[in-house]
């Protein structure tokens, strides 16, 4: 650390001070398979516009006129879940309401939806028991998903500290002078 | 760590700042530098930035403060080494050396102004115990001036270590290298520019024929 200064001061001798800039790089090591936060943020204008939602509810019911009032362009249990065997997918966005969800279970679907991220699960709450929420959630939100935002770090593995005009160090954690002759004080008066 | 050959000859190269012009130890009754030119070299300002190579002169431009600067303020860490920039062209390019008078305590409280590129560090006046030497760096080459801020300071150049001499030799080939290196890659690129220039025009030659049939 101290050899470090050391030398950065000589790089950055005659350069104002408020120019200079110094550098810390923390490198880190992760587990590859970490976990993903996922979920939808609702921003105060709607980003996307081309939503279409399909809503999958026991047929005749109540709850079919409710969603085909919420917009829905696809709505129906059985001739739904045919229409996508066929693949007929006018929807973008696919949502369950929770009485169906044993029908979608076994309508083994999973193979046609699951690629395209269709398939309605508790977790990205797409199985819901009330329609008009999720619709509306879905209409003005959007979705992200951040893989490096969740750090776990394994281990420290280096940091680095560069400046505007010198080279990069890597640190070792220890403030040792190579020359014994460098005191502490020595580094901290003006440039 | 990644990259390990590529941080070593990084670490290798650090003895252009151990040795070279201007690698010396200042007496100890040396007590600041102040240098101050212009941000340009016209003018006579080429001094503290250029050679005495007439023809590279742009290419080595703040010769005396890029290089020399550096291996002073490396070898004595704890002088304080200010420099001014001017956007003043006419004005003077001056180094100013303070040493302590002998026998002479300063304290410690001697106000010290950080380097500046706007003009604001004039050099300040001598403390108490303190006198002044002045280089005229104007109309002047880094190797003259630096010769006369040997000679006056009393500064005693650093000898480089056996291992500096080696690093110097391994920077040095390494230097030697990427030039060839360079060279050829640009050759490369330059071919294959050239062919994608070729075939793009046989393109539009060829649409030229089709479409005239």
């Amino acid at each position: 650390m101290a050899s470090l200064n050391h030398y950065l001061r000589a790089y950055e001798v005659g350069r104002p001070p408020a120019v200079v800039k110094y550098e810390v790089a923390v490198k880190v090591r992760t587990n590859k398979s970490g976990p993903v936060i996922r979920n939808r943020i609702r921003l105060p204008f709607p980003v996307k516009t081309d939503t279409r939602i399909g809503v999958i509810c026991s047929e005749d019911s109540p709850l079919m006129v409710e969603a085909q009032q919420l917009g829905a362009v696809a709505v129906g249990e059985e001739s739904l879940f045919e229409s996508i065997r066929q693949g007929n997918i006018p929807f973008n966005k696919l949502i369950c309401h929770v009485d169906s969800q044993d029908a979608l279970r076994k309508a083994n679907l999973g193979k046609i939806l699951g690629p395209k991220g269709l398939m309605p699960s508790q977790k990205t709450k797409t199985i819901t028991s009330d329609l008009k929420a999720t619709v509306q959630e879905l209409i003005g939100a959007d979705e992200y998903k951040e893989r490096a935002g969740v750090n776990h770090p394994k281990a420290l593995d280096e940091v680095v500290l560069s400046s505007t005009n010198g080279p990069g160090f890597s640190l070792n954690g220890s403030f040792h002078p190579t020359d014994p002759a460098l005191k502490p004080e020595h580094l901290q008066s003006v440039m | 760590m990644v990259g390990v050959i590529r941080r070593m000859n990084k670490l290798t190269a650090l003895v252009r700042i151990r040795s070279g012009p201007g690698a010396a130890v200042l007496p100890q009754d040396v007590t600041r530098i102040h240098m101050e030119f212009g941000h340009k070299f016209d003018g006579g300002h080429m001094g503290p930035r250029c050679d005495e190579f007439p023809l590279a002169i742009a290419s080595c431009q703040q010769k005396f403060w890029r290089d020399a600067l550096p291996r002073l303020k490396y070898w004595n860490p704890a002088i304080p080494m200010v420099v001014n920039r001017t956007t003043n062209q006419e004005g003077p390019a001056t180094l100013t050396l303070y040493f302590r008078e002998p026998g002479a305590t300063l304290s410690s409280e001697v106000p010290q102004p950080s380097s500046s590129s706007e003009g604001f560090s004039k050099a300040p006046a001598p403390a108490e115990g303190e006198r002044v030497l002045m280089i005229d760096m104007k109309n002047r080459h880094s190797t003259a001036i630096l010769k006369e801020f040997m000679d006056k300071s009393g500064a005693v150049a650093v000898k480089p270590t056996a291992q500096d001499e080696a690093d110097l030799a391994a920077v040095e080939e390494l230097e030697a290298r990427s030039k060839i290196d360079e060279a050829r890659v640009r050759k490369m690129n330059e071919a294959a520019k050239r062919e994608k220039q070729m075939i793009a025009q046989a393109h539009s030659e060829a649409a030229a024929i089709k479409a005239a049939l």
